[in-house]
Order: C-alpha cells, then sequence, then structure tokens
C-alpha cells in the first residue's frame, strides 16, 4: 500500500512538473507619441463629415495576435474611469464602426482611418481591443469621441420643469396626465423647414403627444412647450424624441428616455 | 485489430457472468432505504455462518447462496448503519437500511463496497443541494437555471440521468440548466469521476443520478408535500408527490410549482466590456421567473411478468435573463420594472418531455429494459438586434434550439456481474436570428459489461458514436445593408468515432479503514457544439467556435476512496487523478469576433490536461451536537501552458455544528470558506476568497418537518468563481432565509 501511495505521488509530481509554462502577460500601448493620427490614450475630438484616423503603437514581449478598432454611440451606458459626459443630445446613435487588424512581432502600430457621417451628433466610444498570439486580451482602452455637427439643427435644451438637465442623475419620471415644461432652443444657420416635439412609447413606437415648433425659415428659434402627459398612457418606456430638417434637407432626431408611471 | 479480442474478453465476461448464477438453496430479498424506500445498489450482503458475500444489484435485491444452512445476514452499505437480521427459515427477506450517524459501533466490512457511489440530500432548492456536496458546485444564471459542476467539468463533460435516461437538450452550454425538481424524484446519487461503463462515454466528471419512483413495499399510499417561501429573491414553491399501491398496481402523480423574483445581491455597480453600469435596488433586474414540474406514472409488478413501469415527465421554466447577457446593455435596461417578478425581455424558455418505460424481471439473471423518448426545447428571445451590418431582425427569437431524443438499455444482472447495450439518438434543430449551432445529430451504440472478480470488478464499455450536422450559411451584408456575399458560419459534418472504457475497482482491506482503488481509462467523442458552434453564445458572453478536426480524446483516470469510522467520529475521503490527451475545452484565442459587441473569440481545443482533486467528509459527536466537515480540492491543468483549465472551482470547506435543543428541534450553524481561485485559465479572471455563515433550525414532528434556513447571514458581497455572471463581476446571491414546511403521509392496509 505504501509503494503504491509513493507510486503515485511521484507519478502526480513528474506530471506536474512536465507542464509547459505559457506566456500570460497581455500585450501593451507602448508609445504615446504618435505623429500622423490621433492617440487614443487623448479625448478625440473631430467634426461631422471629416476623416479620422487613429493611431496606436503596440508591444508584446512574445509576439502580437489582432486589434480591434470599435466605435459605439456613448448614449446609455459609461465606461470606468471616464468622466461622466452629463446631459447630451446624441443624434444619429445608429452609427457605428468596427474594424479588425492583424498585429505581428514584438512591436506593431495600429492605423485607422473613418469617415465620420453628416448626421451625427454627441459622444461616441472609441473602444480598443487588443490581443496577442497567444490569446492574452489587454483590458479595453476606451476614449470617448466628441462629435460636433454643423450639418444638421442642434437643439439644446435649457430647462425642464425649471431644472437643468445637465444636472440630471437619474432618468426622468413622468406621471399620466401631467404637465411637463420644456424651454430651449433649435437653431441652424441655413434655415429651418420644420420642428416637431413627441412623446413616443418604445414598446410599438406609437406616438401619444406631439407639437409642431414653428420654425420655418428661422435659423434660431427659442421655445417653450408644455407637453400633456396623457391620461391613458400606460406604465413603461418612454422616449421624448425631438426632430428638425434645415432648408437643404439635412434632417435631425435626438431626445431623451423617460419612463411613464 | 483490437475489436475481435475485445468481442472474446466481452464474450468470457458473458460466459463467466451466466455460469456463477447456477442456482443452489437461497435466501433472496431486497435491501432498501428506511425513509424513501428506494433500493440500495451495490450494499454487501454476508451470509452467515458460512461467511460468503455477496452484493445488491442496482434493484437492490440480492441472492444468497451457502453451503450450509443459513442462520443470519450481515448488511452493510456505505454510508448506512450495518444491519445482521436472523433468517429464522425464511426464504424472502428485505431489509431496511439507515443512514449512518456518528453513533455507529465500528463497522468491520470484508466484502467489496462501491465506495463511488455517494447519496446526496436533497434540500428544497437544488443549487443548495449541489453546493452542499463536496465536489459538486453548481453554476446558475437564475432559480430557474442550474447547472451542475462535477469537479470542475459540466455540461456535456458529465451525466445527468432521469431515472437512468441521460437528460440532453443543450448540455453544452453553462447557462442550460437542468430541468428537473428533486422534490419529484426518489433520491439523488452522485457517481464520481470518469469511466463508469454504465454512465455513457460524456461521463468524464461523473454523473448526477435522479431516481425514478419506486413501488411502495406494501398495499397503500404515500403523499408528501411541502411548501416554502425564501426571502431574499421572494421564492415561493410548493409541492406534492402520492403514489396509491392496490395490489400489483401502482399509480403515482406529483406536481411542483414555483415562482421567484428578480436575485438579490449586494452590489450597486458592475462592469461589462469595461463600461459601468448601476444596479438599482440591490436585485438583477429580470432574473425572475417561474418553474413548473409535473410527473404521472404507473408501476405494475406481479411475479410472472416482473415490474413494468411507465413515467410521464414535464417540466417548463420560464426565466428573464438579464440584460448584459444579450450583450451590452443600456442603463436604462438595469432599471427594472418595479414588478420583481415580470419576465421581460431577453428572456429564456427551458421545455422537456420525457417518456420513460422500464421493464424489470427478477431470476437467475435480473433483467431490465428501459426505452425514453423526450423533447427538449429551448428558446431565448431578446430584442432584436443586428451585430455589424445588416437588417434588424423582425421578431424576438434569437435562438430556439429542439433536440428529440431515443435511448434505449437492455441489461442482463447477475451475482457477479452484468452486461447489456445501450442505444440512443439524438435529432436537433435551431432557429431564429443569432446562429450559434447548425442542425444537428449524434447517435451511439453501446455494449457493456462488468464482472465481479474475487479480487475485484472490471468494466468494459465498447461504443459507436456517429455526430455531425448540417451546413449552415446567411447573407452578408455591406455597410448599406446591401447583400454582397454569404457567410459560411458551417460546413456538413458526419463522424463515425468508436469509443471506449475499461475500469478496474480494487478494494483494500486494512483493519478499521475502508480502501478501495478504481483505474480507469477511456475516450470521449467531441461533442456536436465543440464540432461545429460558431456564434455569440449569450449566455457565456462570449462568441464561441467550434472546431471540426477535432479528435476523441482518451484519459487514464485513478480514484481512491476511504472511510473510516469510530463510535465518535467517522470520515470518508474521495481523491482522484486523471491524465487527459487531447482534452477539449474552450481557449480564447487572439482573434476578435468579426460583429460587434462580441469581444475574443473563444474556440474549442484540445490539449493534454491534468486534473487531481480529493474531497473529505468527516462528522464529530461532540456531546449531544455534531461537528461535520466537508471540503473540496481540486485542480486542473493545460499542461502545454500551465495554466488552470477554465472554471476550476477554488478548495472550500464548509464546518457546520449542530445540537439538538430536545427531542425534535435542532438548530445548526455553519460556516463555509472559500479560497482565493490562485488557479485560473486565460484571460480567466482571479477572485478572492470569501466567509460565509449560515444557519438552520430545524423542527422534526411525527410525519411533518419545519425548517428555516438562512444563507449568507451577513449579506456579504462575493464573487462566485465558476458563476456565468462571475465574467460580468457580478456577485452571487445575497442573504436569503427560507422556511419550509414538508409533510410526509404513509397509509398502509393492514393486512
Amino acid at each position: 500500500m505504501k509503494n503504491l501511495t509513493i507510486l503515485f505521488a511521484i507519478a502526480a509530481m513528474t506530471t506536474l512538473f512536465s507542464c509547459g509554462t505559457t506566456d500570460i502577460d497581455p500585450p501593451t500601448i507602448c508609445t504615446e507619441n504618435v505623429e500622423n493620427g490621433i492617440s487614443t490614450l487623448d479625448e478625440v475630438d473631430a467634426d461631422a463629415g471629416t476623416t479620422v484616423t487613429l493611431l496606436e503603437s503596440f508591444c508584446d514581449d512574445e509576439g502580437l495576435g489582432e486589434l480591434r478598432w470599435d466605435i459605439h454611440s456613448a448614449e446609455g451606458h459609461s465606461h470606468e474611469g471616464e468622466e461622466e459626459e452629463g446631459f447630451v443630445l446624441h443624434s444619429g446613435t445608429d452609427w457605428s464602426v468596427l474594424e479588425i487588424q492583424d498585429l505581428s512581432g514584438s512591436n506593431d502600430v495600429g492605423q485607422f482611418s473613418f469617415d465620420i457621417p453628416n448626421t451625427v451628433r454627441g459622444v461616441w466610444d472609441v473602444v480598443v481591443s487588443f490581443s496577442d498570439a497567444e490569446g492574452n486580451a489587454a483590458a479595453d482602452v476606451v476614449t470617448p469621441l466628441h462629435v460636433e455637427n454643423d450639418f444638421i439643427p442642434l437643439f439644446t435644451l435649457t430647462d425642464v420643469n425649471g431644472v437643468d438637465p445637465a444636472s440630471w442623475s437619474s432618468e426622468q419620471v413622468w406621471e399620466p396626465g401631467s404637465i411637463q415644461t420644456l424651454t430651449g432652443t433649435v437653431e441652424d444657420s441655413d434655415g429651418m423647414v420644420a420642428a416637431e416635439i413627441l412623446l413616443i412609447s418604445e414598446s410599438d413606437e406609437s406616438v401619444v403627444w406631439s407639437t409642431v415648433l414653428e420654425v420655418l425659415g428661422a435659423s434660431i428659434y427659442d421655445f417653450s412647450v408644455t407637453v400633456e402627459v396623457p391620461e391613458s398612457a400606460t406604465s413603461g418606456e418612454y422616449h421624448l424624441e425631438m426632430e428638425a430638417e434645415d432648408a437643404l434637407g439635412n434632417a435631425m432626431h435626438t431626445g431623451f428616455h423617460l419612463e411613464i408611471e | 485489430m483490437i475489436y475481435p479480442k475485445l468481442a472474446w474478453v466481452m464474450a468470457a465476461i458473458i460466459v463467466l457472468v451466466s455460469k456463477n448464477v447456477q442456482a443452489q438453496s437461497m435466501v433472496s430479498g431486497h435491501v432498501y432505504l428506511a425513509d424513501t424506500e428506494s433500493p440500495v445498489s451495490d450494499a454487501i450482503v454476508q451470509a452467515w455462518p458460512c461467511g460468503v458475500v455477496f452484493s445488491t444489484s442496482s434493484h437492490g435485491t440480492f441472492n444468497v447462496e451457502c453451503s450450509t444452512e443459513l442462520d443470519s445476514l450481515t448488511v452493510i452499505s456505505y454510508g448506512f448503519t450495518t444491519v445482521t437480521i436472523s433468517v429464522d427459515g425464511r426464504s424472502l427477506i428485505d431489509i431496511s437500511l439507515i443512514p449512518l450517524s456518528v453513533e455507529l459501533n465500528t463497522i468491520t466490512i470484508s466484502g467489496e463496497i462501491d465506495q463511488s457511489i455517494v447519496r446526496i440530500v436533497p434540500t428544497s432548492d437544488l443549487m443548495q443541494t449541489l453546493d452542499r456536496t463536496p465536489g459538486i458546485r453548481s453554476l446558475d444564471l437564475g432559480a430557474g437555471l442550474i447547472q451542475p459542476v462535477l469537479r470542475g467539468l459540466m455540461g456535456s463533460r458529465i451525466a445527468i440521468l432521469d431515472g437512468g435516461v441521460p437528460i440532453v437538450g443543450g448540455r453544452w452550454g453553462q447557462d442550460h440548466g437542468v430541468l428537473v425538481d428533486p422534490a419529484l424524484y426518489d433520491g439523488i446519487e452522485w457517481v464520481p469521476g470518469g469511466g463508469h461503463v454504465w454512465l455513457g462515454p460524456n461521463a468524464v466528471g461523473g454523473g448526477v443520478k435522479f431516481s425514478s419512483i419506486h413501488l411502495l413495499r406494501k398495499n397503500g399510499s404515500r403523499t408528501q408535500y411541502g411548501t416554502n417561501y425564501r426571502i431574499g429573491d421572494n421564492r415561493s414553491k410548493v409541492y406534492v408527490l402520492s403514489r396509491l399501491r392496490n395490489k400489483n398496481m401502482q399509480f403515482h402523480v406529483g406536481f411542483s410549482a414555483s415562482i421567484f423574483g428578480d436575485r438579490n445581491i449586494p452590489q450597486k455597480t458592475f462592469e461589462y466590456l469595461s463600461r459601468t453600469y448601476e444596479i438599482a435596488g440591490g436585485r438583477l433586474p429580470n432574473t425572475g421567473g417561474t418553474a413548473y414540474h409535473g410527473l404521472a406514472g404507473l408501476i405494475y409488478s406481479t411475479v410472472e411478468l416482473g415490474q413494468i413501469s411507465l413515467d410521464i415527465r414535464w417540466s417548463n421554466i420560464q426565466q428573464g435573463l438579464f440584460p448584459g447577457i444579450v450583450g451590452i446593455p443600456s442603463q436604462r435596461d438595469l432599471l427594472g420594472d418595479g414588478n420583481i417578478y415580470s419576465v421581460e425581455l431577453p428572456n429564456q424558455q427551458a421545455s422537456r418531455w420525457l417518456l420513460s418505460s422500464k421493464w424489470i424481471k427478477l431470476g437467475d439473471l435480473n433483467r431490465t429494459f428501459l426505452f425514453s423518448l423526450s423533447g427538449n426545447e429551448r428558446i431565448e428571445n431578446a430584442p432584436p438586434h443586428a451585430h455589424g451590418y445588416g437588417p434588424k431582425p423582425m421578431t424576438d427569437l434569437s435562438l430556439s434550439l429542439h433536440e428529440y431524443h431515443l435511448f434505449a438499455e437492455s441489461k442482463w444482472e447477475g451475482d457477479r456481474g452484468a452486461f447489456g447495450f445501450q442505444a440512443e439518438r439524438l435529432r436537433g434543430t435551431t432557429d431564429g436570428w443569432e446562429f450559434l449551432l447548425p442542425n444537428h445529430y449524434r447517435d451511439r451504440v453501446s455494449a457493456i459489461a462488468d464482472y465481479k472478480f474475487n479480487s475485484g470488478i472490471f468494466g468494459a464499455r465498447i461504443d459507436m458514436i456517429s455526430t455531425g450536422n448540417e451546413s449552415y450559411s446567411e447573407p452578408l451584408y455591406s455597410i448599406n445593408n446591401e447583400v454582397i456575399g454569404e457567410d459560411i458560419r458551417a460546413t456538413e459534418l458526419n463522424n463515425v468515432t468508436p469509443s471506449w472504457a475499461f475500469s478496474w475497482f480494487q478494494p483494500i482491506d486494512l483493519e478499521k479503514i475502508n480502501m478501495s482503488l478504481t483505474a480507469s481509462t477511456y475516450t470521449r467523442a467531441p461533442s456536436n457544439y465543440a464540432l461545429a458552434a460558431n456564434g455569440i453564445h449569450h449566455g457565456t458572453f462570449r462568441f464561441e467556435q467550434g472546431n471540426p478536426d477535432l479528435k476523441p480524446e482518451s484519459a487514464f483516470e485513478v480514484r481512491a476512496a476511504l472511510s473510516s469510522s469510530s463510535e465518535k467520529f467517522n470520515i470518508e475521503i474521495l481523491s482522484f487523478a486523471s491524465l487527459h490527451k487531447g482534452f477539449i475545452h474552450i481557449t480564447p484565442t487572439a482573434s476578435f469576433a468579426p460583429i460587434a459587441h462580441s469581444g475574443q473569440i473563444y474556440s474549442f481545443q484540445a490539449t493534454d490536461a491534468f486534473r487531481s482533486g480529493l474531497e473529505v467528509k468527516m462528522n464529530l459527536q461532540i456531546g449531544r451536537g455534531k461537528l461535520a466537515t466537508t471540503s473540496s480540492v481540486l485542480g486542473q491543468w493545460a499542461l502545454e501552458t500551465g495554466l488552470g483549465l477554465p472554471f476550476t472551482s477554488p478548495v472550500d470547506i464548509i464546518n457546520s455544528y449542530s445540537h439538538p435543543i430536545d427531542d425534535k428541534l435542532s438548530i445548526s450553524l455553519s460556516h463555509r470558506a472559500i479560497a482565493p481561485s490562485y488557479l485560473v485559465a486565460r484571460n480567466e479572471d482571479f477572485t478572492k476568497g470569501t466567509s460565509l455563515f449560515g444557519m438552520e433550525l430545524k423542527l422534526k414532528m411525527n410525519k411533518s418537518a419545519l425548517r428555516i434556513e438562512a444563507d449568507n447571514l451577513f449579506n456579504k458581497n462575493w464573487l462566485d468563481h465558476i458563476s456565468a455572471y462571475r465574467t460580468l463581476g457580478l456577485v452571487a446571491q445575497g442573504r436569503w432565509v427560507s422556511f419550509s414546511w414538508s409533510y410526509d403521509l404513509h397509509t398502509f392496509n393492514k393486512n
């Protein structure tokens, strides 16, 4: 019996000591100073309708694997260590970009150029994911991409029921039958032809309330509207939609999410 | 040519088995559990005064032969009190066993004991039932979806048997829990380790066996019912199981229903793909749901015909899925709707029906024939979304999986061994806009035998496994949602693979210590999922990719079991070490998924691996109280890298002290310590250890029991290393307090 135990222990030890060792260190971003592009280690500011080039240098002690650029709207979530953006009226949030590139060697450069559509405005997240050849993944690097836009009309909300939306810390909750006051401006240097504010149920995309803003020909229009939440509005998720179109046909859709209880 | 040799071995075994069952004058009977009346298999029956040792069959039957006149029988079974009973001239004797307590006298065992079977004590909750058993952990995505993890392995690497029938239904998914309610079965057993010939070729980690309802021993009825309410996730449950026997016929019927709310967790924020989210109200939104299980069956038994049983089982679980499961949630998805029981998108509906029939005929060779047909459906609904380019789907059906499974087993069992055949046929179809796995099939035929030599038990199984899948492709879109090509996600595959298992069980006689060694070697064919998966798996939060070139893996495993008991103390130790060649497991690659929000590609790869572990169970009587300790240690390494295999559960120790307040009332205090997860796979996060306290107050009356249990008393915020939620940094359930009442009514006819 004793011999069996010793034999078993030796077999186990032999097996364990014969284990291979492997690279478990994830790759890193190794150079902060880049030319001919924007490093994702800094915030990125860009205008709609322009081309942006992102550039980064990556290192690994054994060998690099792949790099992925994932650009998506920042609406609805935040990232670790990211500064609070506050209240942002996004437009064109469907726009996203995904690019996968091969990296090789122990030091390689990833470069990515993309066009920002004329329809987007707000904050996007640039998520840089990268791995080494063994599959070790580094923690994602996340950088905000602030997109300004001179093409589409711009809505600004100064207060909702007397409160600056920038000070909101949680989702708006409105009651059926309640009155909500929205004050702000809508502007476009090309002049506007139409603007409308709507309350839309997200369950079936039905419009439960709307009002037209008389913006025809104006390049800036101040508004103060009273939203009458219908008594019949069922509890659920809603969206306050603000839409406008300028004289050149550039349309924009923005707004914020709220709940009716 | 290996097959002719094997055929000779099989033939020899069959001859040996047959030769050994030449009848002499004998005493026969049954050994069964006193409380549940379920049969006890592999119990040692020693005949006196001749001292010859026999063992009970899988139906608890025995036939004892002795050249001299019998005066008494001693029955010994692992985990139960030893019973010696006078024969008094009877030819048929039924013997009941009571579970072992610390007040045992010293047991001396002189025969073979199958120490590889561990009986699991059921509780009101499947997850708790599993977690209390050393070597078993459970992985869950809510109260309705619980996946057993046996010695670090799960899914298609373990066998879950419902009355002997393997449960299928997408068993490859961590999020695909087993659809069973322990309250509707006659016991649960765990068979640890790989190479058990009767468990089938998938049971590398072992198997959990849920026992079918047995025939009452006398005419009459037995009804068990109970109710349970749990503060925490506000779960309510009721169940009833009733059986009525009149002469040769028994009818049994059972039903359980539970509703559970969103899971309570002591956590306010979590991160997903480096995004930070808040959790409102201390609950994981949309994790509530309902679970229903039903059973109807009959047993007809006569001496001439044998015992024929027919069971129909049905389960349905509907549960919300935490929004992060299907991709990156927005903060507003996590606010909940104020109703903890509501089930919103995303959600999962899993259902299963099983029709099984068993025929048992006792004789020189006990004959068993088991046949079953089951349908397994799993539907995942999610808010329509497109990954990358392409039109938004028109329905909520992200993935559906239907698997129909036919299983048959024919078994001949003698006093010294058994042989038989198993066959199964699985057909799976998938649908939905989130492709993961193509339509697939799996067929298996196996020939199995075991034989009890004087020195030990030899077991063998030879399988032929046919697996395959259809091809699958979908349109490839440009940024303008125009079709620009074809995205081939799966190619047609048809494999026929032989497989085998051989085992040797060796009891070792030591003074005051019962010990056994088992050596087994076996192969395992890759699962359909490992061969053909290629898509985002919502339940695991990653892109999983199969590998059609995978070959069967093989393993050599050694297990040791040791137990000893004295008046005040008993100890049981199970251990194992196994070396796997080409162990198939999922590992991260250097590549990222070609579609948005799906992270790194994890692919199935085969690398050599070494696994080892130890489970210890000790009881110590201290005055009127009892101190119980259970512990599990597990190590799993991929030998090429030296890294751990995924989901290697860290060491844990559960200490509990039970003290009787009076004859009926007792209190237990427990502490569970979980070590840090020092052994992790590539890219798997390190998990800190934790310390959890629990309490139980039990009032046991004549036929009923009242129980108050509390878990995680101090509402500790801890990460469960093997939970699917661990990937999101979501902690395990917080404190819960459960109130249970159960009633067990026996009414037997006096005559």
